[in-house]
């Protein structure tokens, strides 16, 4: 097990109350694997990405209770500066926005170099072949060239490697990937998605995908967790999870994917908003929004229920 | 970068041509400098002598065209009061300018650059609380206001600091915070709110992922990027340290150009006042020309533009 997350709470303390951010998810990820996170807008992915890096913004941000447990270690826990000693090199995250992932003052090799530096104790002629190195297993072409450019030169796919390359420097053992491929076109983002499966394949890497795009999530990941409002309200591998899902949101998730197969090209989309995570509905909190809602849905929050080995659903339907 | 540069450089040329010219102009239009020089009791035959004599007979378009080729040479003319050449004029009063304004704006710029980073970095703390407070104070208050309330303190009252000379370091100390609290404050604020912006982007997470400690994620990161927009401003602030050199000097009766300026300009001292203008415009447009070139070094965008 590479990464355990337990009963993690997040929370942003601001001016007008305590947004529940995160509110209550367990989750693990095992070497090799590709766990998605999957959910709408809103709905707390980013926050649990960060809360793992403990780079929540201050002092707002904060991991109320839960632990975060990375190789044995539980990084609530951790000092700072012990933190700091495992960012970049235990665990490594891909931000949301890749071109504005790059600081435009600085060139690529300056950027690689940085990482490599921070954490591997080498001697300062070999960090330059160790940034060319990563630079490769990124795929990037003529990577001697890019190693002097600045990133206004890139194109937005190359850049995106270059973030993926930093990310990847140490080598770590958990990577988090935050939408890497929302801002990239079709085809750029089948490449992109390939080469993590070329990555992961050579490095032993477990990563955390993050996405709101269930046909992502049918390419590339293992498992997935479905997120709603702040929590996990259903876990389960990918395949089971398309041929059989058990929650009323993530049925309607499945079915809002666009599929070119079918005729039927209106594009199904769920109705109404999710709750505000300033005040949380009484019972389960799709409820609202749930066309299958029973009276005591609207009254209790309902339990995680393990239905299988590998899966677990919260649902008042689901036994 | 060079031709970035060269077209720089031709730009100076032409602004100082028009700043020449549009002084040479105003003067004349302010009045006639031979009216003052003469005794009241001098026949019109002996005021149109002096005029003969200082060549302010001839038509402005002459006077300009004999002017121009005299600055193109190298001369600056004589004073029309004390008949020495202004150059020497010059000499004395530039070094005694530089010497109170280059330190303090260097002291002001340092300041406003480590007090804005800070108050950036620790955003709504007490800390930042007073940077804000300062920076209000120092753009409500008028420099000149501050400047004598400052000698009424220190020196009438308390008789801690000489009020006005500049032999001794302590005769230094009041004109420099003077011009100090008028051009930090503004530069100050600029500093932490793109410092604030700076902090909010995605590539200093990514700093920060990388396991960088904080000042490295500040000081070489942000910092370089916040450089970029107070840098355009401190060429925009020179105009106003030249007009504070002189409301400074006057109050502390420093003998820089600030002085010799107001000094000329009442007398209708026109080659001095001219003179003054024409250094005064060099500088500014020399340092202005060094900023362009420093961005280039700050933004390696404009270092491969070819324009
Ligand atoms: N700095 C903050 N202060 C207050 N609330 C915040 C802050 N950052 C995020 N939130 C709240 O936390 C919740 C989860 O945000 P998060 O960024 O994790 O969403 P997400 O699932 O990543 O969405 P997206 O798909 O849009 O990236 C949101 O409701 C948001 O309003
Ligand atoms: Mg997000």
């Amino acid at each position: 097990m590479v990464l355990q997350v337990e009963d993690l709470h997040t929370s942003f303390f601001t001016k007008m109350g305590e947004v529940k951010a995160v509110d209550g998810i367990s989750f693990h990820v095992r070497e090799r694997e590709t766990f998605g996170i999957v959910g709408e807008s809103g709905c707390g992915k980013s926050v649990t990405g960060l809360s793992i890096m403990r780079l929540l913004p201050e002092p707002s941000g904060q991991i109320v209770s839960g632990k975060i447990i990375l190789e044995g270690k539980n990084l609530v826990e951790l000092s700072k500066k012990h933190m700091r000693a495992y960012r970049g090199k235990v665990v490594s995250m891909i931000l949301q926005d890749p071109m504005t992932s790059l600081n435009p003052v600085y060139t690529i090799g300056d950027q690689v170099g940085e990482a490599v530096r921070m954490h591997q104790d080498l001697p300062e002629n070999m960090v330059e072949a160790e940034v060319i190195d990563v630079l490769r297993l990124l795929r990037i072409p003529a990577p001697e060239v890019r190693l002097k450019e600045y990133p206004f030169q890139l194109s937005g796919g190359m850049k995106q490697r270059v973030v993926g390359a930093i990310a990847m420097s140490c080598r770590p053992r958990l990577l988090i990937a935050d939408e890497p491929t929302t801002a990239l076109d079709a085809t750029i983002q089948a490449q992109y998605i390939a080469l993590f499966e070329d990555i992961q394949e050579k490095t032993n890497v477990a990563i955390i995908f993050i996405t709101h795009d269930f046909g992502v999530v049918a390419r590339i990941c293992d498992r997935v967790g479905v997120m709603y409002a702040g929590k996990i309200i259903e876990t389960a591998p990918t395949r089971d999870i398309f041929k059989n899902p058990k929650h009323p949101y993530t049925i309607a998730l499945i079915k809002s994917v666009p599929q070119l197969d079918k005729k039927d090209d209106r594009l199904f989309s769920i109705e109404g908003q999710p709750p505000s995570m300033m005040n949380l509905p009484k019972g389960c909190r799709f409820c609202p929004r749930c066309h299958v809602a029973l009276d005591i849905c609207k009254e209790q929050e309902p339990p995680e229920v393990k239905i299988s080995e590998n899966r677990s659903v919260s649902c008042w339907r689901v036994k | 970068m060079v031709r970035f540069i060269i077209i720089r450089l031709l730009q100076c040329i032409v602004a100082f041509f028009g700043i020449l010219i549009i002084t040479f102009l105003l003067l004349r239009v302010s009045g006639d400098p031979a009216a003052l020089l003469a005794s009241p009791n001098f026949s019109p035959e002996q005021v149109q002598a002096i005029r003969v004599e200082l060549g302010l007979d001839k038509s402005w378009g002459e006077q300009l065209g004999i002017y121009l080729n005299q600055v193109a040479h190298g001369n600056l003319g004589e004073s029309l009061l004390q008949k020495k050449p202004v150059i020497t004029k010059i000499g004395d009063a530039l070094p005694n300018t530089l010497k109170l304004m280059v330190p303090s704006f260097v002291l002001a710029m340092i300041l406003a650059f480590i007090l804005g980073v800070l108050a950036a970095t620790y955003r709504d703390s007490w800390w930042d609380n007073i940077v804000k407070f300062l920076a209000v104070l120092g753009q409500a208050l008028p420099g000149f206001w501050v400047a004598i309330m400052a000698v009424l303190i220190f020196s009438v009252q308390l008789q801690w600091l000489p009020v006005a000379g500049m032999d001794t370091p302590a005769n230094y100390i009041l004109p420099v915070s003077t011009i100090v609290f008028f051009t930090m404050p503004g530069m100050m604020r600029l500093v932490r709110s793109t410092m604030l912006d700076v902090l909010d982007s995605e590539y200093i997470k990514m700093a920060r992922i990388k396991g960088l400690p904080e000042r490295t994620v500040i000081w070489k990161h942000a910092l370089r990027n916040a450089l970029i927009s107070p840098l355009t401003i401190i060429g925009m602030l020179l105009p106003g340290v030249v007009t504070g050199a002189v409301i400074t000097e006057q109050i502390f009766n420093w003998p820089g150009m600030g002085r010799l300026l107001v000094e000329a300009t009442f007398a209708r001292d026109f080659p001095v006042v001219q003179a003054v203008v024409i250094i005064t415009a060099i500088l500014v447009l020399g340092i202005n020309l060094l900023i362009d070139i420093s961005y280039a070094w700050v933004d390696p965008q404009i270092r491969f533009q070819r324009t």
